[in-house]
């Protein structure tokens, strides 16, 4: 893993001011890398010492008293809800060992555990390109697309180029461009005029999310038909 | 998985004759209070609430919003403080400071209020893309982590207050480089290289 977020998108991440699509994609590339991870940890850290010390603004007299009586008041319901989180927790990873794709036998990272419930490959993978399946997750965010791209082994996407910028987050497998080599964990920033023609591997399957600021624009005549489809 | 280089580094040495004192001589007494709340300790989260509430309300009242009722930052106050009881038992002292894990505490409720007000909802778990604790991180990953905690309070000390100022804006109010640039009046190249400084100074930039 050679690719990272620079450090404003981790300043950003610690702040909590990224848009959450884009939180994504870092938290995910922190569970690949210690180094990163760190450097959040110490930003969150700052954090706390300039939280302390902050000119306190007085509280109401009645303010503990109020998260008291919350307390009190989930206390009574509490033991239900955790019974409730315990068997669902059960029922969640039931591995499908059936498929060999490395899609499939890559593990859902924490960060998307919520918009891919049941593993990687029950998720509703739409085939655009010969090479390219692609399934739209929904993160409930407008400005903001977030996908998972599943290319083929040796396979390629068409040139291409986007309106807004793009992250990329390789979950499994690798591929390479005109720039470099990815490989899991890396994360990748494109602006806006920086046209691209991604290649999987040779081996396997590449898996990665991308999100996307704006939808993706191919730059051939004949790809520029296909744009419906990359929404 | 790579070691964090720059920190390894930078602090291998400092590992080795400070590792004894890291472990008994932290001074963190809000750990040690949080303790006490995890057990279900209600005079020692009034201390805790005395302490912290009119700081998170200052950082709710930061935020950037239309409304300045203070009403948002009441709402902060009580939406951390009851996350800080309910989830106190699972506060790691040799993972990061009281003071970390309430920030983190607050700004995942500020992200989570902020959401509400916009009406955005979706699947996403705030918790689950913003971690309370890391749990990766292993013996040693704590251990840099609570050296690097104790420099960055002692460097903080002495930290020019234009730099100061920058760290607040971003951190505190959440303000993009931009907007501080707007706010006070600079270049965007000046607000840059001032958080750059900072960064510098309190050795949290790493190399990669």
């Amino acid at each position: 893993m050679n690719y990272h977020p620079g450090h404003d998108l981790l300043e950003q991440y610690a702040a909590g001011t990224l848009p959450m699509p884009v939180a994504l994609c870092v938290s995910v590339h922190m569970g690949f890398c210690a180094q990163c991870s760190a450097e959040v940890n110490a930003l969150q850290a700052l954090s706390g010492m300039l939280l302390e010390e902050l000119p306190g603004v007085p509280v109401a007299d009645a303010a503990l008293h109020h998260v008291f009586a919350r307390i009190d008041r989930v206390d009574s319901n509490t033991q239900i809800a955790d019974a409730r989180i315990t068997r669902a927790d059960d029922v969640l990873p039931a591995a499908t060992g059936a498929e060999r794709s490395s899609t499939a036998a890559a593990k859902v990272p924490k960060a998307l555990r919520k918009l891919v419930p049941g593993g990687f490959s029950k998720l509703n993978w739409l085939r655009v390109l010969p090479s390219l399946r692609i399934a739209t997750l929904d993160a409930g965010c407008d400005d903001y697309s977030v996908m998972l791209h599943r290319v083929s082994p040796g396979g390629s996407v068409a040139m291409h180029d986007h309106r807004g910028l793009e992250f990329t987050l390789v979950l499994s497998g690798s591929f390479s461009d005109e720039k470099g080599v990815y490989t899991d964990g890396d994360f990748l920033l494109r602006e806006p005029q920086q046209p691209h023609r991604p290649f999987a591997a040779q081996h396997e399957e590449c898996l990665c999310l991308a999100v996307q600021q704006a939808p993706v624009r191919f730059t051939g005549f004949f790809w520029r038909l296909l744009n419906p489809f990359l929404r | 998985m790579a070691l964090p280089r720059a920190f390894t580094a930078a602090s291998t040495r400092a590992t080795v004759t400070s590792i004894y004192d890291a472990k008994n001589s932290d001074t963190d007494p809000w750990g040690a209070v949080l303790h006490c709340v995890a057990k279900q300790d209600r005079a020692a989260f009034g201390q805790l609430f005395a302490h912290f509430a009119p700081q998170i309300k200052a950082f709710g009242l930061s935020t950037v919003l239309p409304d300045r009722s203070g009403q948002f930052a009441d709402e902060l106050v009580q939406e951390t403080m009851i996350t800080v009881w309910n989830k106190a038992s699972s506060y790691d002292a040799m993972k990061a400071g009281a003071s970390t894990w309430i920030f983190t505490i607050a700004r995942n409720k500020r992200i989570d209020l902020l959401r509400k007000l916009k009406r955005h909802s979706g699947m996403l778990d705030i918790d689950d893309i913003w971690p309370i604790e890391d749990e990766a991180a292993g013996p040693f990953q704590n251990l840099q982590q609570r050296l690097t905690e104790r420099r960055v309070r002692e460097s903080l000390k002495t930290l020019p207050p234009a730099q100061r100022e920058v760290l607040l804006m971003a951190f505190m109010e959440g303000k993009s480089h931009s907007e501080i640039a707007t706010d006070l009046a600079l270049p965007l190249g000046t607000v840059k290289s001032r958080i750059r400084l900072a960064m510098q100074r309190l050795q949290l930039i790493l190399e990669k």
